[in-house]
């Protein structure tokens, strides 16, 4: 193949992925959580909208119905919230389906061109929000469906990337073998939390006790996960004659973000090794790789999930000016996330490799043919032209809905029922009020679920 | 690295990036079976409530209640809950319940409790406002004999693009005097969804 056909050829390829293609976009980022963790969510919704047309291409309509789901539940649009958010869950499983089939095919093509399907935490969270705006459109019946898709997506889990990687692995331009681990979650404490409110509300306490039971395994055995003490669910009995409950539940922190690791890969002969600029896991890692000349370094990077931590370290509830109690910790949605993304990171990495690698391999064949007919000169320039575009098309794929909640706490008080102000007090680590949320004339009722939703997003 | 290898590169790019849809609207029959989503749909609604009527009709307690009171019994649909993993529309299926037990010409029926309440208050504004002669008189509703009721329930199994949901439908006949349930049914419907049509 002629030189100018293979520069002709790379330079295609770079067009057809586009440059705003090979990076992710989220210049809306900083305004946004600034106004989510402000409570104007409002204006966070106007943003996510004003960025539709810049940020969030065919590619992105996961994240855009995702973020708009979300921030409108924020925002108390239960019904326009579910909209987004069934779209967002329908897109998502849509694109499951696809990646499956296009696994061994398109593991040449960078994360960043591929439409986002989403990261198993979200998708899990799409149906606890969703049962949440049933709650509080007082479809109870609607809020179980959405409780048991969670527990029916969780228990598919464990083994949903198996024939992904199997599909990965049976690729021809597979040279790196994946290798999947299980994710270890499949039992939400928060999701059978909710269950049993709802089972508590219609007195079937057979179930209530069945869900608490699954709470208490959740605790048991995902102790990885639910690493705090487990909330004191010994007041869920029937209520007592002429009282009834009062639940809260209370969003605080945000969902961990993705960030950058960079790795730089060095070949050998018929073989490459992985380096990570931070020390990393893949630090030193051979791997064989046929047809491979030594002497060439090439760098690429991949997205891993950082944690984050919240402000606020103790809920307290007040009733009528007096203290009622504090919320107890019930779900870490950042722990949750990074288990389940753990096995997506394996794979993004070794596509990842074995495409940096093929694509170092053509820059290089098209430069030497470059330098073959125009001179040195020639050369060094189709050198740092071919090495910008594999370093530009290299970038880690950071797409993720900022704005999940971080930690999720709940309270169960029983009360009497009436009418009272209700006061959700949000303390930081030094004890000091960060902010208070009144909900002045709250009507408790009997018989009923009275469950209260409270944010601080710090 | 063969250079037919980055050939292949290109071809998938256009191929991905090239896949562009146009959208293609058509009448079909109301009776037509589509399925899209593999969801509970109209046909499902259809299907069952045909079967569970059939088996309704076809029991000792009608011909008992005939025998004891040479008429037939009059039937209400009360609440069908749904306790699946999906949104299913249980007032399609309480009509295609209703429709089915009236075409079978062996009950009679009367209306569900939503429908009886708009009526009553129709009935209520007619002593206001209608004539003395075309206003319907109070209290002289039929009372229902039995209440048909029940729940949907529904298993998923899924792995590898496929699915399949076994859902089971129980439905309850109970005599409304006596709290008799003189008739328990149940029908099992399965479904195999699978979604090659993603395939490339």
């Amino acid at each position: 193949m002629k030189s100018t056909k293979y520069i002709l050829l790379l330079f295609i390829i770079f067009m057809l992925m586009g440059c705003s293609n090979i990076r992710t976009r989220d210049a809306y980022k900083e305004p946004l959580l600034l106004n989510v963790q402000h409570r104007n969510f409002m204006g966070a919704i106007k943003i996510i909208e004003d960025a539709q047309e810049k940020s969030f291409s065919e590619k992105d309509k996961v994240l855009y119905h995702l973020y708009l789901g979300i921030l409108l539940h924020y925002d108390k649009e239960y019904s326009a919230s579910i909209y987004h958010l069934n779209q967002a869950e329908d897109l998502i499983e849509e694109l499951y389906t696809k990646s499956i089939s296009r696994a061994a095919s398109s593991i040449l093509l960078n994360d960043n061109t591929l439409a986002y399907s989403g990261e198993d935490y979200e998708d899990i969270y799409i149906n606890i929000f969703k049962a949440l705006n049933f709650i509080n459109m007082k479809e109870n019946d609607a809020a179980f469906v959405e409780i048991r898709k969670v527990n029916i997506k969780l228990n598919l889990l464990e083994d949903k990337y198996k024939e992904y990687a199997d599909k990965l692995n049976s690729s021809d331009d597979t040279k790196i073998e994946v290798d999947v681990k299980s994710i270890q979650f499949n039992n939400s404490a928060l999701a059978r939390y909710l269950s049993m409110l709802l089972y508590r509300a219609e007195n079937s306490m057979d179930d209530v006790r069945i869900d608490k039971q699954y709470i208490e395994e959740a605790f048991r055995l995902q102790s990885h996960i639910y690493y705090f003490q487990k909330p004191d669910l010994s007041s869920f009995a029937p209520s007592k004659a002429n009282t009834t409950n009062l639940n809260l539940i209370s969003f605080t922190g945000l969902a961990p973000e993705k960030y950058p690791i960079t790795y730089r890969i060095a070949t050998m002969e018929d073989m490459i090794v992985v380096f990570s600029d931070d020390g990393n896991q893949a630090n030193g890692q051979h791997f064989p790789f046929p047809g491979v000349e030594p002497g060439h370094y090439f760098k690429f990077a991949i997205p891993q999930i950082r944690e984050k931590m919240s402000a606020i370290s103790r809920i307290s509830v007040e009733v009528n000016g007096r203290p009622l109690g504090s919320l107890e910790k019930i779900e870490d949605i950042n722990k949750i996330a990074k288990e389940t993304f753990a096995v997506k990171a394996n794979m993004a990495y070794v596509r990842a490799v074995t495409r940096t690698v093929v694509k170092g391999i053509a820059s290089i064949m098209a430069q030497k043919e470059i330098e073959k007919r125009t001179g040195e000169l020639g050369g060094l320039l189709a050198k740092f032209g071919t090495a910008a575009i594999t370093e530009a098309t290299e970038a880690a794929d950071l797409r993720s809905c900022a704005i999940f909640p971080g930690f999720a706490y709940v309270g169960d008080f029983e009360i009497k029922p009436g009418i009272y102000d209700i006061r959700v007090v949000y303390h930081n680590a030094n004890g000091m009020i960060d902010y208070v949320e009144d909900l002045p004339q709250y009507e408790v009722k009997e018989n009923k679920l009275n469950l209260i939703e409270s944010y601080n997003l710090k | 690295m063969k250079k037919t290898n980055i050939l292949i590169i290109l071809l998938m790019l256009i191929l991905l990036v090239g896949c562009s849809s146009t959208k293609k609207v058509s009448r079909v029959g109301v009776d037509e079976t589509i399925d899209l989503s593999g969801r509970w749909n109209d046909v499902d609604s259809r299907l069952v409530s045909e079967e569970i009527v059939k088996d309704v009709v076809s029991q000792n307690w009608l011909m008992n209640f005939v025998a004891d009171t040479s008429d037939k019994p009059v039937v209400t649909v009360g609440t069908i809950r749904n306790l699946t993993s999906e949104h299913i529309q249980t007032d399609t299926f309480v009509k295609d319940i209703q429709r089915e037990l009236i075409n079978s010409g062996k009950v009679r029926f009367v209306a569900g409790k939503n429908e009886r309440d708009e009526i009553r208050q129709e009935r209520i504004e007619q002593q206001s406002y209608a004539s003395e002669e075309t206003a319907k008189r109070l209290a002289e509703e039929i009372g229902a004999d039995f209440v048909l009721q029940g729940s949907i329930k529904s298993i998923t199994d899924a792995a590898d693009g496929k699915r399949v949901i076994f859902y089971q439908v129980n439905l309850q006949l109970v005599n409304t005097q006596t709290n008799e349930t003189v008739w328990i049914g149940e029908k099992k419907h399965k479904k195999f969804i699978s979604k090659d049509k993603y395939k490339l």
